[in-house]
C-alpha cells in the first residue's frame, strides 16, 4: 500500500513540477539565478542519463510488446518514474544553461526538446493512466514508442554536443604532431600576417556563424577563396566602398547590423584594430610579418596577438614538454608557452657538462637563441652548436675559444647576432668569419679589435652593426682613496688605527704630522697605527699606471676624562636631541648630516650643563666638537663659559672663551665640523662644572634667516 | 582566528564550496581542462604555464630606483622660462590650486627657481641634459626619456610604495615579486628578485623591506637583498665546520619532514620553505662565483668609476647588477638615497649625480657591449619629481625644490623600448602638455615588455583578484620598439 501513495504523490508532483517547467521556459530570460537554483543546475549531467535510459526503454516495451500482455500496475511506476526524471531533468538544464552562458543555437534545440520530452512523459502518464483504449491498441503504441525514441535520441544528442563538442561521437581524428610543430613554426617566423592573425580572429570570433557549420548571409569566413567569394551582399573586403566588414565591426552593438551580434563574444580592441587594419591594408593574404615596418601599427597588434586557443587551453595547445632539458644550471624555454621556438641559457661555468649540450640535438630544429656565456667552450662544442641551425642569436662572451674555432657557425644561416665579448679575435679574421653569413649585428667588446678597425670587418659584409663598446686600457684615472677603519675618533689610552685600500697591488703611505704623505718619503701603511695623542692621521693611496687617490685625513682626540653624571641645564630642541645628554660623551662623532641624531641642536636658548665628579677633578681643556652649515642656520658658537663648584650651588667663572664669527669672506655654502677649545688657566680640583655656549641670537642681515637666532649643534665634549 | 585556520589549510568556506558544487562530474570534467588538478598542483602554479602571454622584447628588467626624487628640473626638463622669471611667484593659472605638501603649503610665496645649471642637447632626439650627467647625455641615443610620468602621492612613501607595488598602502607584492611570481627565475641557482641598497650623501629617505615584499605571494617571491661585500648574502655561508655533503643529507631530512607536515596540514608556506632551502643550498655554490670581480678587466673598473670596488657604492651596485642580470636574475632592484633637496639642492644634487652618473651610464654601455641590452631593460627614475618653486629662501645660486607629483622625468633603456623623448611638459615644468604617463601606465607597459598581459595576471586573495595595476593601467604604445 505505501508504495501506491508513493507513486500517487508523484502523479501530484508532476502536476506541480511540469507548469513550473513551463513557467520557467516562458520567463527564462527575466530569470535571475540564486545560489541554490545555480547549484541545483550541477545536477543536470548527473540525472539526465536515468530519464535517457527509461525512455529509450520504455519506447522499445511499447514498440516490441504486444499489447495488453503487463498489466497496468507494473507500467504506470516506471512511466511515473520517467516522467519525474524527465521534467527534474529538464528543470536542472534549465539552471545549467543559464549559469553558462551558452549562446547557441545547439542549445536553444537542446533546450525545447527536453521540454517537449518531458511533457511528452508526462503525456504519456495521463493517457496511460485515463484513456483505456491506447492500453489495447498496438498501432497507437508503436507509433507512440517511435515518436519518443527519436525525440529523445535527436534531443539528447543536441547537449552532448553542446557539452563534447560538436564532433562529438564522430570518428576520432588522427593528430600527426611533427606537422602540428611545423605549421606552428611557420606561424612563428615567416607567417603571413593573414596566418598569424587575421585567420586565428576570424576563426574564433566569426566562423561560428559564418562557416561551415552555419552559414548565415551566405558568408564564409574559414578560408582564403570563402572571403573572396563574399556573401550575399557581395565582396567583404571590397575598399571601393566600405568593407561591409569594417562597416559593420565598427557598428555601435545596439545596431542590428552590428558583429559579432550582441550576446556573442565580442571582439576585442586589439582584434578591431587588427581586422581594420589588414583590410584597409587592402586584404592581402600573402603580406609577411616580416615585410612589415616593426613600427607599424599592425605589426606591433599581429606580432603580439595570440590566437585564443593557444591561450585558453593551458596545456592542451603547449609544445611537447621540453622540461627533460631543464637542469639547474641550463634552461631550456619556449619563447612563450604555444610557440615552438625555444630559448636556451647555460649558467655558470664550473658546472658546464658537454653531455648537456649534446642532448639538445633532439630539439635543435627549434632552437633560436642560444646563450653560452662563460662556459668554458671547446672546438667539440662549436661543432655541436653549428648543427643548431635555426639559431638567430647566440652569446659566446668569454668561453674562453679563440676565433678560429669559431670557423664552424659560419654554417648557421639563420644566424642574426653573434657576441663575442672577452674572446681572441682580431678585425681580420673576424672579417672573414662574417663574410657570407646573415649576421646583423655583431658584439666584439674586449676583443682585439679596435673601434677604428671596424670598418674592415664590415668591409666583408653590408649593413652589419658592429659594437666594439668602450675601450679605456689606455685611460688613466684616479685610484678610489684608501679608508680608515677605526669608527671612534677618541684616544682614551690608546687607538690602533687600520687602513685598508680594496684595490690589490696598491700602496697606502701615511703621516702623523699633519703634512700631506707623498710617495717617496711617506711611510708605508703595513700594521695598524697606534695613537696615544690628538692627532691628524693623513693617508693617500698610490698605484703604478693610476693617479694617486686623494688625501683622506681623520682627526683623533685624546679624551682623557669622563664624568660621572651630566645634566642638562637647557634642553635642546626637540627635533635635535640625539640620545640626550649621553650623546656628548658616547665617544661617537657625528658627520657633517645634523639630521642623523648624533647631534643635540639649540637655537631658542643657550646650551648649559653641569657636568659632576664623585672626586673634585681638575680639568685642563674643555673641547667641543660642533658643526657649523651656514646654509642650513647652524652658525659657530659665540662664546663657552667654564664654571667651578665643589657643592653644586656656588659656581665661580674659571673660563670665558669668545670665538671668532662669521665674516664677509667666509663662503655662505660652510659646512664642517669644527673645534671649540676651552683652556683652564689654573686647572684646580672642582666637584662640579657648568658649561654655557651660547649661539648668534640674531642671523645677520645677508642671510635669508635675518634676525632670528642661529642653531648651534654639538655631537661631542672632550675632558683632559 | 578563523582566518588565520582557514589560511593554514589553503582552504576556506568559500573555495570549499565552489570546489563542491562542481559534483564528481566536475571535479573529472576539471581535470581534463587543467591537467595536473590531481597532481598536487594549484589552479596558480598551472596559471603560471601560460606566461609569458606572448613573446617578451625584455627578459630581464634591472630598476635603477633613485630613492628621493631626482629634480627633474635640474637633469632633464629644461625649462629656460623658469630662469628668465628666477624669483618670480609662480602663477596661480599654473598652480590651479593643486595641493602641495606640509612643508611648503604654507609658504607665503612660491618663487620659481630657474636652474643653476647649464643644460645642453644630446643623440639625434635633441634630449636635453644637465651638466651634472655628462655620462647619461653620452647614452642619449639609447634611451627613451619619458618626460610626462605622474603619480598620485605626494610624500616619499606612499610614493615610494606605490611605484613598487601598485599601491600607495603597503602589503602588496612589489614588482619583482610579481614578475618572480609569473615568469620565475632563469637560473635555478639564484632568486629571480634580487635588492641592492646605496646610499648617496644627500638628504635621504628610508627605504624599507616592505618595498621588496612578497605581498599576498608566497614568500619564495620576496626580494632577496644582496650587498656588495666579502658576503654579498647574509646569512648565506655555512659554519666552517659544516661539510657540503652533511648539509645536503640535513636538507633532505628536513625536506622529508616538512613534505609530511604539508601533506597533513597544506600550508603552502610549507612549500615555500622548501623551496628556499633548496635555493639557498644552490645559492652557496653561485653567488660567490657569479659576484666575483675577478673575471673583470680593469676598463670595465675604469667604466664603472673606481668607486665600483668599494661594496655598497652604487657604482659597485650597478655592476654587481650587471651581473646578476647577465646570469638570469629577472629582476634585480636598485636603491640609490639621498635625492630628497629640500634645500641646497644645487650641492646636493651634484654630490648625488657624481655617484650615479657614470655608473647609470656604463651599465647601459655595458649591457650592450655584451650584446646583452636588447633583452634587458634599465629603468632609471625616482618617485616623483621636484617644484618649479623654491622651498624657503630662494638665493641667486642656492635653493631648495619640494615634492612636486604633477610631472617628472624617469628613462628606460634597452629591452624593447624606443629610443627617444616621451611628452612635454609645460613651460613651467609644473603640468603636462601631452602623453602623459601614469604609474600603473607604467607598471603596463613593463609588463607588455616582459611578454606579459597585465590585465590577465592576477592573484586571488580574499576573495578578489589583485593585479599589479590594480582595475588601471595602459601600454603605452609610443614607447614600445
Amino acid at each position: 500500500m505505501k508504495s501506491t501513495k508513493v507513486f500517487a504523490f508523484i502523479g501530484y508532483a508532476l502536476w506541480i513540477l511540469n507548469p513550473f517547467l513551463i513557467f520557467i521556459v516562458v520567463f527564462k530570460e527575466n530569470l535571475h539565478l540564486n545560489i541554490g537554483m545555480a547549484w541545483m543546475g550541477k545536477f543536470h549531467p548527473l540525472l539526465l542519463h536515468f530519464p535517457i535510459v527509461l525512455s529509450i526503454l520504455i519506447a522499445l516495451y511499447f514498440i516490441f510488446t504486444p499489447a495488453g500482455k503487463i498489466t497496468k500496475n507494473i507500467e504506470q511506476p516506471v512511466l511515473l518514474i520517467n516522467a519525474l526524471m524527465a521534467v527534474l531533468v529538464a528543470i536542472t538544464g534549465l539552471f545549467l544553461s543559464k549559469e553558462n552562458s551558452y549562446a547557441d543555437d545547439l542549445l536553444t534545440q537542446h533546450q525545447w526538446g527536453g521540454v517537449a520530452i518531458a511533457l511528452c512523459s508526462w503525456a504519456l502518464v495521463i493517457i496511460n493512466h485515463h484513456y483505456q483504449p491506447f492500453q489495447e491498441n498496438k498501432n497507437q503504441r508503436i507509433t507512440i514508442g517511435l515518436f519518443l525514441l527519436i525525440l529523445v535520441i535527436v534531443f539528447t544528442h543536441k547537449g552532448a554536443q553542446l557539452t563534447h563538442g560538436v564532433d562529438a561521437i564522430s570518428m576520432p581524428e588522427t593528430t600527426n604532431t611533427t606537422a602540428d610543430t611545423t605549421k606552428l613554426k611557420v606561424l612563428d617566423s615567416t607567417a603571413s600576417v593573414y596566418e598569424k592573425a587575421v585567420e586565428p580572429i576570424l576563426l574564433d570570433k566569426c566562423v561560428g556563424c559564418h562557416g561551415p557549420k552555419k552559414v548565415k548571409g551566405n558568408l564564409l569566413l574559414d578560408s582564403k577563396e570563402h572571403i573572396l567569394k563574399g556573401g550575399k551582399h557581395g565582396s567583404v573586403l571590397d575598399l571601393s566602398g566600405t568593407s561591409s566588414i569594417i562597416e559593420r565591426i565598427h557598428l555601435p552593438i545596439a545596431e542590428e547590423k552590428h558583429m559579432p551580434p550582441d550576446g556573442k563574444p565580442q571582439l576585442t580592441p586589439a582584434e578591431l584594430k587588427i581586422l581594420n587594419d589588414w583590410i584597409s591594408a587592402g586584404g592581402d593574404f600573402n603580406k609577411k610579418m616580416l615585410e612589415l615596418n616593426k613600427a607599424d601599427s599592425l605589426y606591433i597588434l599581429a606580432n603580439s596577438y595570440q590566437a585564443p586557443v593557444e591561450k585558453n587551453k593551458n596545456k592542451a595547445n603547449v609544445g611537447p614538454d621540453i622540461s627533460e632539458y631543464n637542469t639547474n644550471y641550463c634552461n631550456v624555454h619556449y619563447v612563450y608557452p604555444g610557440s615552438t621556438l625555444i630559448e636556451v641559457n647555460f649558467f655558470q661555468g664550473s658546472f658546464y657538462n658537454r653531455e648537456q649540450l649534446k642532448k639538445l640535438d633532439k630539439i635543435k630544429e627549434q632552437i633560436i637563441s642560444l646563450n653560452m656565456q662563460s662556459m668554458p667552450l671547446q672546438q667539440e662544442d662549436v661543432s655541436i652548436i653549428a648543427s643548431f641551425k635555426q639559431i638567430e642569436k647566440l652569446n659566446l662572451n668569454y668561453t674562453g675559444l679563440n676565433i678560429k674555432a669559431l670557423e664552424a657557425i659560419k654554417s648557421l644561416n639563420k644566424l642574426q647576432s653573434l657576441s663575442i665579448a672577452g674572446i681572441e679575435a682580431n678585425a681580420n679574421e673576424l672579417s672573414n668569419l662574417v663574410k657570407g653569413t646573415s649576421i646583423q649585428n655583431l658584439h666584439v667588446w674586449n676583443t682585439q679589435i679596435k673601434q677604428d678597425q671596424v670598418s674592415i670587418v664590415q668591409s666583408s659584409k653590408k649593413n652589419l652593426l658592429v659594437t666594439v663598446g668602450d675601450n679605456l686600457d689606455n685611460e688613466i684615472i684616479k685610484i678610489i682613496n684608501p679608508s680608515i677603519e677605526q669608527d671612534s675618533s677618541i684616544i682614551p689610552a690608546h687607538l690602533d688605527i687600520p687602513i685598508k685600500h680594496v684595490v690589490k697591488g696598491t700602496t697606502i703611505r701615511y703621516t702623523l704630522d699633519g703634512t700631506d704623505p707623498d710617495s717617496l718619503n711617506s711611510p708605508i701603511y703595513k700594521k695598524p697605527i697606534r695613537l696615544f695623542n690628538n692627532t691628524v692621521v693623513k693617508t693617500k693611496a698610490f698605484k703604478p699606471g693610476w693617479i694617486s687617490s686623494d688625501i683622506v685625513q681623520r682627526n683623533f682626540y685624546k679624551s682623557t676624562i669622563h664624568p660621572d653624571s651630566i645634566v642638562l641645564l637647557q634642553l635642546p630642541d626637540p627635533k635635535y636631541r640625539a640620545s640626550g645628554q649621553k650623546t656628548l660623551f658616547d665617544y661617537e662623532l657625528g658627520d657633517k648630516n645634523f639630521g642623523n641624531a648624533k647631534w643635540l641642536g639649540y637655537k631658542d636658548a643657550n646650551m648649559e650643563m653641569v657636568i659632576g665628579f664623585n672626586k673634585p677633578t681638575a680639568i685642563k681643556e674643555i673641547y667641543f666638537n660642533a658643526l657649523v652649515n651656514l646654509g642650513s642656520y647652524i652658525f659657530p658658537i659665540v662664546s663657552i663659559d667654564v664654571m667651578g663648584s665643589m657643592d653644586g650651588k656656588n659656581y665661580t667663572l674659571i673660563s670665558k672663551n669668545n670665538y671668532p664669527g662669521v665674516t664677509d669672506t667666509t663662503p655662505k655654502t660652510l659646512n664642517e665640523t669644527r673645534g671649540f677649545s676651552c683652556a683652564i688657566g689654573k686647572p684646580a680640583p672642582y666637584k662640579f662644572y657648568k658649561l654655557v655656549a651660547t649661539n648668534l641670537k640674531k642671523l645677520p642681515s645677508w642671510h635669508p634667516g635675518k634676525g632670528t637666532p642661529a642653531w648651534i649643534f654639538v655631537d661631542e665634549i672632550f675632558l683632559n | 582566528m578563523k582566518e588565520f585556520l582557514e589560511h593554514g589549510l589553503n582552504q576556506n568556506r568559500r573555495k570549499f564550496l565552489s570546489k563542491m558544487s562542481l559534483g564528481i562530474g566536475g571535479l573529472a570534467l576539471g581535470s581534463l581542462v587543467a591537467p595536473g588538478l590531481f597532481e598536487g598542483k594549484t589552479e596558480d602554479e598551472l596559471f603560471a604555464n601560460v606566461l609569458p602571454h606572448f613573446a617578451p622584447k625584455a627578459k630581464r628588467v634591472i630598476y635603477l630606483f633613485q630613492n628621493g626624487a631626482p629634480s627633474q628640473l635640474d637633469l632633464f626638463d629644461y625649462k629656460p622660462k623658469l630662469q628668465s622669471m628666477h624669483g618670480e611667484d609662480l602663477p596661480a593659472s599654473i598652480r590651479m590650486g593643486q595641493r602641495l605638501t606640509g612643508m611648503t603649503a604654507n609658504q607665503a610665496k612660491f618663487p620659481l627657481a630657474g636652474t643653476k645649471f647649464n643644460f645642453s642637447q644630446h643623440g639625434q632626439h635633441g634630449a636635453w641634459f644637465s651638466e651634472t650627467i655628462p655620462h647619461i647625455a653620452s647614452i642619449a641615443d639609447d634611451l627613451c626619456i619619458v618626460k610626462t610620468m605622474y603619480t598620485e602621492a605626494i610624500n616619499h612613501d606612499p610614493a615610494l610604495t606605490f611605484f613598487q607595488t601598485g599601491a600607495q598602502v603597503g602589503n602588496r607584492p612589489s614588482m619583482g615579486s610579481w614578475i618572480s611570481y609569473g615568469l620565475g627565475s632563469e637560473n635555478k641557482n639564484l632568486p629571480a628578485f634580487c635588492v641592492l641598497l646605496s646610499k648617496g650623501k644627500g638628504n635621504g629617505q628610508g627605504v624599507y623591506s616592505k618595498l621588496w615584499n612578497n605581498g599576498f605571494l608566497d614568500s619564495i617571491h620576496q626580494g632577496v637583498q644582496f650587498t656588495s661585500g666579502e658576503e654579498p648574502v647574509k646569512y648565506l655561508s655555512d659554519p666552517s665546520f659544516i661539510q657540503r655533503e652533511d648539509k645536503r643529507a640535513m636538507l633532505d631530512e628536513i625536506a622529508s619532514l616538512n613534505e609530511a607536515s604539508y601533506k597533513e596540514i597544506g600550508d603552502p608556506e610549507i612549500v615555500a620553505k622548501i623551496q628556499q632551502y633548496e635555493l639557498s643550498y644552490r645559492m652557496q655554490m653561485a653567488v660567490p662565483e657569479i659576484t666575483s670581480l675577478q673575471n673583470e678587466p680593469e676598463s670595465i673598473v675604469k667604466m664603472y668609476g673606481p668607486d665600483c670596488l668599494v661594496p655598497g657604492t652604487y657604482a659597485a651596485n650597478c655592476l654587481l647588477a650587471r651581473k646578476l642580470s647577465e646570469n638570469g636574475v629577472r629582476f634585480v632592484q636598485l636603491y640609490h638615497q639621498g635625492w630628497d633637496a629640500h634645500d641646497n639642492l644645487p650641492s646636493q644634487l651634484e654630490g648625488q649625480c657624481k655617484d650615479v652618473d657614470q655608473a647609470s651610464a656604463a651599465l647601459v654601455k655595458d649591457l650592450k657591449q655584451r650584446g646583452l641590452l636588447d633583452e634587458t631593460l634599465v629603468i632609471w627614475g625616482g618617485e616623483f619629481g621636484r617644484t618649479n618653486y623654491c622651498q624657503g629662501a630662494l638665493a641667486k645660486d642656492n635653493y631648495g625644490r619640494d615634492h612636486h607629483p604633477r610631472c617628472f622625468t624617469i628613462w628606460m633603456a634597452g629591452g624593447g623600448v624606443k629610443p627617444g623623448v616621451h611628452g612635454e611638459t609645460d613651460d613651467f615644468g609644473y603640468n603636462i602638455n601631452t602623453l602623459p604617463v601614469h604609474v600603473h601606465d607604467f607598471h603596463a607597459t613593463v609588463m607588455h615588455l616582459m611578454g606579459i598581459n597585465h590585465e590577465e595576471f592576477t592573484f586571488k586573495h580574499l576573495g578578489r583578484r589583485y593585479r599589479l595595476t590594480d582595475v588601471a593601467g595602459n601600454v603605452i604604445n609610443e614607447i614600445i620598439s
